[in-house]
């Protein structure tokens, strides 16, 4: 069968209402709760805090063996989806749309969430960067030319809109020309920025990277600011983002493209789209800006209402908060993707063992069943969805009131903080919102 | 902060409360397989054939380039067969985008043809050729 429209099949239910006005009022009361009782010094400083990993494991996740195995690993899977993307066919069979639209982008929050920054650990082009810098006898870290410090994650969050883009708004997204044109210009772009500018680049520009390191600052595993690997709880470990121009742009994109995907699947849009005589891709361009710029504008807006304590530009602040709004975007990331992510994720891994549509078994899964457990059990999924994005929340409101106390001066450290309390809440309510008018 | 922790905890009982109390589970089926039949009636026959079944009845009109009804929310039961009368002058092809996807080939004239859909979820009806997306039905 040929689809022209899209991979995955059924879309959730909407979540009751009663669920969403449930998870509404919980988020707005532990907002005040906490803003109310929480500390009044900040307690997160990641450059010290946690406790020492093991030994063995510090001397496993340092040893070139096991990081080596990573990278090679995650270049023979990049090599194999190569391999399908140039030569397979261009149906909806080939495993490289689920690759890209389920195991890339919506697979990186999980493998981050539990073992850190995952996609730097397996990143082919960081390897290939390594291979083409012993191959002309440079440095991989240092390139030519230092990154100018204004650049910050500009590149990351163009790229990431530029992906959002290609994911929700471009119409023939699930053809295999403009996906290889899009990742032509992704790696020409990455790659050529690492021999430029060194290693470094990966950590500003690689749009997956950028975004598996944020996630993975909600795992337990963190680094101290010498290098001494801990444990430590996600909010002590979030507090280790590096701030920097354009990281609010990044959150930004993340959480309101997110938040348009939801919307955009509503009857009311469909309905507009369908009867409108506009261009509904440049429509959709707009939309899709329009969330993300909604989300940064009232973020910025939000974190500069109070004036910071000396010593600290206020024009800094919304970068300075922003690590605040990753556990929300997780937690929605989680609410909205989860079932997509399970089935058309078990559907992909099926796919990946017969790339070439010859009926091939290359990986011994081309006769699993797609598990539909979740989708048959809508109550279960809609609590679990209302508790995703409840707790996203708390952490969001946690990280931000922690940074608060500690950039605010005293005596606007309550009152500075109602601005971006409120943000956060319009922000939750709004995304539960969304999955209730789904 | 403990207090703010309790008030997640009794949030979630609250919310896992009503989950059990509300609507019961989908008479469950091990494999959700979902099935389309089709009875194509000649296209001679004006008056489609009078269905047996109780679940819903949509009608559905393509002519050239103009499809309708245009994203229709339709409200389902799992497993209720639901019946599609097409009036058509052109070859189509309806794709049920369900989870897994079904595929309903339609021929000039007037046919019948019913859907039941296995798996809970919002399932678009999309017309393949002006890539319309008629109906969304809500399983349930």
């Amino acid at each position: 069968m040929v689809f022209a429209h899209g991979i995955g099949g059924a879309r959730d239910l909407p979540i009751p209402a009663e669920f969403a006005i449930a998870g509404a009022s919980a988020a707005l009361a532990i907002s005040f709760i906490v803003l109310a009782l929480a500390w009044r010094n900040p307690r997160y400083d990641a450059a010290t805090s946690g406790r020492p990993a093991p030994v063995g494991l510090t001397k496993l996740v340092d040893s070139p063996v096991f990081q080596w195995t990573l990278r090679i690993l995650g270049l023979a899977f990049f090599g194999y989806v190569v391999w399908a993307a140039l030569a397979g066919p261009d149906l909806l069979v080939n495993p490289v749309f689920g690759v890209v639209y389920v195991l890339l982008w919506v697979g990186l929050v999980p493998a981050s969430l539990l073992f850190g920054p995952f996609y730097k650990a397996v990143n082919p082009l960081r390897t290939l960067n390594i291979a083409f810098s012993r191959l002309v006898g440079s440095d991989p870290d240092h390139g030519m030319y230092e990154v100018p410090r204004w650049v910050g994650y500009w590149p990351a969050a163009t790229g990431l809109f530029a992906f959002v883009w290609l994911e929700l708004v471009y119409p023939d997204n699930t053809y295999l020309s403009p996906l290889r044109l899009w990742f032509a210009i992704y790696i020409a772009v990455v790659f050529v920025g690492s021999a430029l500018f060194g290693s470094r680049w990966f950590e500003r520009a690689d749009p997956f990277e950028v975004y598996s390191t944020l996630v993975g600052h909600l795992s337990v595993f963190g680094r101290r600011d010498d290098g001494t690997l801990v444990l430590r709880s996600p909010l002590a470990n979030l507090d280790g983002v590096v701030p920097g121009p354009g990281l609010v742009a990044v959150v930004s994109v993340l959480f309101g493209s997110t938040a348009f995907d939801s919307f955009k699947d509503s009857n009311s849009w469909l309905r507009f789209t369908q009867s409108t005589s506009l261009p509904v891709p440049w429509v959709n361009t707009v939309a899709l800006l329009v969330f993300c710029a909604v989300v940064g504008v009232s973020f910025a807006a939000a974190t500069t209402a109070a004036p910071p304590r000396e010593g600290v530009r206020r024009r800094d602040l919304p970068a300075l908060f922003a690590h605040s709004v990753v556990p929300i975007v997780v937690g929605y990331m989680f609410a909205h993707y989860l079932t997509y992510f399970v089935e058309t994720g078990q559907q992909t891994l099926i796919q990946l063992s017969d790339p070439m549509g010859t009926g091939a078994d290359l990986l011994g899964t081309a006769d699993w069943q797609v598990n539909y457990w979740i989708s048959m059990h809508p109550s279960f999924l809609a609590v679990t969805k209302v508790l995703a994005v409840v707790t996203g929340h708390v952490l969001g409101v946690i990280a931000a009131h922690d940074r608060a106390v500690a950039l605010l001066p005293k005596r606007h450290q309550l009152t500075g903080q109602l601005p971006l309390l409120i943000v956060m809440v319009f922000y939750t309510v709004t995304g539960l919102y969304l999955l209730f008018g789904a | 902060m403990r207090r703010a922790l309790a008030l997640v905890a009794v949030a979630t009982l609250a919310l896992s409360g009503c989950a059990s109390s509300e609507e019961p589970e989908p008479a469950a089926k091990d494999t959700p397989a979902a099935s389309a039949s089709a009875t194509s009636d000649p296209a001679s026959s004006a008056a489609p054939s009078p269905s047996e079944d109780s679940g819903n009845t949509i009608e559905i009109k393509i002519q050239g380039d103009d499809v309708e009804p245009s994203g229709e929310r339709v409200q389902a039961k799992v497993g209720e067969p639901i019946t599609l009368h097409i009036s058509s002058d052109r070859d189509a092809e309806l794709h049920v985008h369900s989870s897994p996807e079904q595929e309903l080939e339609v021929k000039p004239g007037e046919s019948t043809k019913t859907l039941t859909i296995d798996t809970p979820g919002i399932v678009e009806v999309e017309e393949h050729h002006t890539e319309t997306v008629m109906l969304q039905l809500e399983v349930r």
